[in-house]
């Protein structure tokens, strides 16, 4: 049984998250622990280009994250973190916390990981192909490109902790990577080495993604209800030799590791950056009510390109959201009635759009009430804010006994799913230590 | 959305022992895991996982949703996992893969 152990606690799992678990993991965790921040997915990208008031990253970090009894936490008890926080400007979003650092009198010190982001080196990328079909990033698209991120592995960030850096913030970076780079530098662990050492960082690293999923019980039927406002979000231990066991204080199940395990995995092998976790001879124990070990995984050798996050704004706008009426109404009308229905009304207020552009999804139904969701593309958002004013219409003179919520218009996002070489990084994807006093950086 | 397929259980195949993943969705695949609760005799754990192995069949899952669908079997943790393929490009919703487990299991349910 190894003595030596790494401890990495998640604090936030995507972006909404409770902030307040930062604080709360850095008086609870060990000394020397790690704890990991994440940030980013798909959908949170389009969130930076189109809603927030910074553009690159999140102000949410540097505002409310890393406060001063936070800060101070982590220098006294010498507990690190990694976080892709930093998502297309990781220096922007470290010199702005080393600066926030100084105000407060903290030396922690801060590091970026910097060169993933490619938006400005599209060119050079090659044609692109998509992931899955293989075709070429189309010229229409390519001029609406908004961004390009790739997603990098852990390397850089566990160089940069064992530059001495106490916050470590990257862009894309994966999400299991996190894990995996406070594993890595805890055991000195090389990345041309034992593949199954750094598929315990990932698998580490996955089970620790989304917040608390894998310490939340897989029905309420389960649980103390009045308990589950109080889940403390998971830690994972990984040994010297690449044990894994993962825990909460407030409680874990075999099962819900298990539906962490395989959120978005459905094949044997989960493809990271630096690894490829091999789980088809996997096997979850259960410890204690607190604790799970994961055993029987393996690691296989990297991929050998890396997965890259084109963004393309569209032109289009949707219109999404939910509708709840009489059940007995949306049997007689049926999908199709409604859907005339509802485009009808629409198109009398000035919304130019026929009965097709509406996708209805009927979710539910109770003895009384349907719940429907619907979504509408319109291709000029003129008209999808028609269309939005029209629904108060719709449900006071339209369905009796009809609710709705206000539905949301968003500009189309296009994501475009490619693989580049590694190659094509290169020497651009490294370490900077910033300078708490100028703000500037030092390359590493 | 599951189609209302009359429910037909296998022998073996009792529904109260299974519990269902979050669908992660990916682009617009919906990615469900169905596994068999922990705690149970070991015999009559494996009775439930072959039933449900016989029973979650590609051929099910399609009918099911719709779609093309995957089906992977992980033994050593007795989870069946399965992937359809494009649902979201039909239904245009990201938040019903994040309930299609559950709600896969209450159709097993009889709900």
């Amino acid at each position: 049984m190894s003595t030596n152990w790494a401890q990495v606690h998640s604090v936030y799992g995507f972006l909404g998250d409770q902030l307040k678990c930062a604080s709360e993991a850095v008086l609870s965790a060990p000394r020397g622990a790690y704890l990991i921040a994440d940030f980013l997915s798909e959908d949170t990208f389009q969130i930076l280009k189109t809603k927030l008031r910074r553009e690159h990253f999140f102000e949410t970090f540097l505002e409310n994250m890393i406060d001063l009894v936070t800060a101070r936490a982590m220098h006294d008890r010498q507990i690190r973190m990694v976080t892709n926080a930093g998502a297309l400007d990781p220096r922007g979003c470290a010199e702005m916390l080393a600066a926030r650092l100084g105000e407060y009198g903290i030396p922690l010190r801060v590091a970026a990981v910097v060169g993933d982001n490619l938006t400005d080196r599209i060119d050079t990328l090659g044609p692109l192909p998509d992931l899955h079909t293989g075709e070429p990033l189309p010229p229409a698209l390519k001029k609406r490109l908004t961004a390009v991120a790739t997603y990098i592995g852990a390397e850089r960030a566990a160089q940069a902790l064992a530059d001495g850096a106490d916050i470590v913030i990257a862009g894309r970076m994966t999400d299991a990577g996190l894990s995996l780079a406070a594993a890595a530098h805890a055991h000195a662990w090389s990345f041309d080495g034992n593949v199954d050492l750094l598929a315990a960082g990932v698998l580490a690293g996955h089970l620790l993604s989304c917040g608390a999923q894998s310490a939340r019980p897989v029905s309420l039927a389960d649980v103390d209800v009045d308990a589950l406002g109080r889940i403390i979000y998971p830690w994972a231990r990984i040994s010297a030799e690449g044990d894994v066991i993962v825990g909460s204080p407030s409680g874990i199940t075999p099962e819900a590791v298990i539906t962490q395990l395989f959120y978005g995995i459905s094949q044997p092998q989960f493809i990271d950056a630096d690894v490829v976790l091999d789980l088809t001879s996997v096997r979850v124990v259960p410890e204690s009510p607190t604790s799970v070990r994961v055993s029987g995984f393996r690691g296989l050798p990297r991929p050998e390109k890396l997965r890259v996050l084109a963004l393309c704004s569209g032109e289009a706008h949707t219109m999404r959201g939910t509708l709840e009426l009489p059940r007995s109404d949306l049997e007689v009308c049926g999908k199709d009635g409604l859907r005339r229905l509802i485009a009808s009304r629409m198109r009398a207020g000035g919304a130019l759009m026929d009965d097709d552009d509406i996708e209805l999804e009927i979710l539910g139904e109770s003895a009384h009430t349907a719940m429907v969701f619907y979504s509408i593309r319109f291709a000029q958002k003129l008209y999808a804010n028609i269309a939005r004013g029209q629904l108060p219409s719709l449900l006071v003179s339209g369905i009796n006994g009809a609710y709705g919520t206000i539905p949301q218009v968003e500009r189309e996002v296009v994501i475009w799913d490619s693989l580049i070489d590694r190659d094509l990084l290169g020497a651009n994807l490294r370490v900077e230590m910033i300078d708490p006093d100028h703000g500037g950086h030092d390359d590493c | 959305m599951i189609a209302e397929i009359p429910l037909s259980l296998p022998e073996g195949l009792n529904p109260a022992a299974l519990y269902a993943s979050t669908g992660e969705d990916k682009g617009d695949d919906v990615n469900v895991a169905l596994g068999v609760r922990y705690g149970g005799a070991q015999g009559e754990t494996q009775k439930v996982y072959t039933a449900l192995c016989a029973w979650l069949t590609v051929e099910r899952c399609e009918a099911l949703f719709g779609c093309r669908c995957s089906v992977t079997e992980f033994p050593t943790v007795h989870v069946v996992n399965l992937t359809a393929h494009g649902l979201l490009r039909f239904a245009h919703y990201d938040k019903q893969g994040k309930s299609m487990g559950r709600r896969l299991l209450e159709y097993m349910r009889g709900r």
